[in-house]
């Protein structure tokens, strides 16, 4: 009889440690889900979206008006203004760092969610994403100069038509 | 066939008729002076057997003849102003009122040559802007609700302007919001249509996030600009432009390292037009590699009316935001 009550409660122990390793971070973190972020962009006062996949993931395409927020926590600098922050983290994200990234956001005035799915879900929901640009056109170098006129007599419908 | 496509038209006519006479019958009791109505005798108010027969013949049978007109009854030519004096003072008040009586808009017209394709927007009905019935149409009374933003769209989504294609797929219009939630507050039929020049109206209308990100490469600013225009910002035509202004100096003061950004229409004359104005709901990120020698960055954004450079004086600009930031981190050990 102590037999079986001993293997039952090492079944618990390792339902339990499966659950905490199994990287469903809604059991630690706050989450978001993507049709809920959708509902959040669209509102007023928008939750401000920090990247954290690295580089080349961002520049390969990321929710758009997001910020590259680096890989490691501490070269991360906030605004200071505090706010919303969902972090987009990337797939199979080690604990350890998401844990860094809740401390040094919610350090610096942050109420901060965890994308639920990542980048994968938001496009799975239908959430767009962007391709950042940096290279901004210099105003008045060749080829493209500032308009001259207020109104250019329906030239640049012609783009959309 | 015989048709009289101006009796659907005699209600409205019967309405805007007793309109016109009850103003006028209260204004002579008041003493008010009225254009075709003469003041009266001091202490004559117009006897009862007067009014009613004059009643009957302005109200039900002068309208007749109109029946199998145009469609388009000949008192509609009366002022708007007549019944709706408080709507036309509001919209006089407005840019779109004398939207081609603007210095601005004559400079160009007459530089371009005068071409009378820029009325199509600026005058439709050749006035000094745009009319009552260039919105309202000319049905007659009663005069159908306007569908919006559909009303907007002949001279806001082309030609030269994206405003309305930029809201039709913002947060705004998924909010349930139009033009009017911004550009027409208010209640009661109000017409005090407000705009980008109407002070206060830019007031908050930007926001810039300004973050860091330190990597073994060297530092970067990041820079992220969103707006509440339930539009592209500027909104407007092809030479309005947002401007981002970055500038860097280090301990001593000086300038070490400056960039400008400007958002909206750029033109090439072997790509064609290139649109870059800031986007509703998500805004813009800019990455700024922070100078080695730089203490301290400021990032301004302005609101510019004038076409060309920042060289070009533009009494109406505002300074949508001015922020500058120490760049404390890069001196802590």
């Amino acid at each position: 009889m102590q037999e079986r009550n001993l293997v039952r409660f090492l079944i618990l122990i390792g339902v339990l440690l499966a659950l905490l390793g199994s990287g469903d971070v809604s059991a630690r973190w706050p989450t978001v889900s993507a049709q809920q972020l959708r509902a959040w962009l669209d509102a007023i006062d928008p939750p401000l979206i920090l990247d954290v996949r690295g580089r080349a993931d961002y520049r390969a395409g990321t929710i758009a008006g997001a910020l590259d927020g680096g890989m490691d926590p501490r070269g991360y600098l906030a605004d200071g203004n505090g706010g919303r922050l969902v972090l987009l983290l990337p797939e199979g994200a080690d604990e350890r760092v998401t844990d860094a990234w809740f401390a040094r956001l919610a350090n610096a005035g942050h109420r901060v969610w965890i994308l639920e799915g990542g980048l994968a879900a938001w496009i799975e929901a239908g959430g767009t994403t962007e391709v950042p640009e940096f290279s901004y056109t210099r105003p008045g170098s060749v080829p493209f100069l500032i308009p001259r006129g207020l109104c250019e007599g329906g030239e640049p419908s012609q783009v959309f038509d | 066939m015989m048709s009289f496509p101006g009796l659907v038209n005699y209600p409205g006519i019967v309405w805007k008729r007793a309109c016109h006479l009850l103003q006028r019958v209260s204004a002579a009791r008041e003493g008010r002076p009225r254009k075709g109505l003469r003041r009266p005798s001091a202490g004559g108010n117009t006897p009862a057997y007067m009014v009613t027969p004059l009643l009957v013949a302005v109200l039900f049978i002068a309208p007749l003849p109109a029946w199998g007109g145009t469609g388009y009854p000949g008192d509609e030519t009366a002022p708007c102003g007549d019944c709706h004096p408080r709507q036309q003072a509001e919209f006089q008040r407005s840019h779109m009122a004398m939207a081609a009586r603007a210095p601005a808009f004559l400079e160009e017209w007459r530089r371009k040559g005068r071409p009378d394709t820029c009325f199509a927007c600026h005058a439709p009905s050749r006035g000094a802007g745009v009319a009552c019935t260039d919105c309202h149409g000319t049905a007659g009374h009663p005069y159908p609700r306007l569908s919006l933003p559909a009303v907007c769209a002949p001279c806001h989504d082309a030609p030269g302007e994206l405003t309305l294609r930029s809201f039709r797929d913002s947060p705004a219009a998924r909010r349930g919001e139009d033009c009017l939630s911004c550009h027409l507050p208010g209640e009661g039929f109000s017409h005090d249509f407000r705009g980008p020049k109407r002070r206060g109206f830019l007031q908050g209308i930007a926001t810039l996030t300004i973050a860091f990100r330190r990597e073994p490469a060297g530092d970067t600013a990041l820079l992220r600009i969103r707006h509440r225009a339930g539009h592209a910002l500027p909104g407007g035509t092809t030479g309005r432009a947002v401007w981002l202004l970055v500038e860097q100096r280090d301990a001593g003061g000086r300038v070490v390292a400056e960039r400008q950004y400007r958002f909206g229409w750029l033109h090439s004359s072997t790509a064609g037009w290139r649109e870059n104005s800031l986007p509703p709901g998500v805004g813009k990120v800019v990455e700024v590699p922070l100078h080695e020698a730089a203490g301290v960055i400021r990032a301004k954004l302005i609101y510019r009316f004038r076409a060309g450079g920042l060289d070009r004086a533009d009494p109406d600009q505002r300074v949508l935001v001015d922020e500058t930031r120490p760049l404390a981190f890069r001196t802590v050990p």
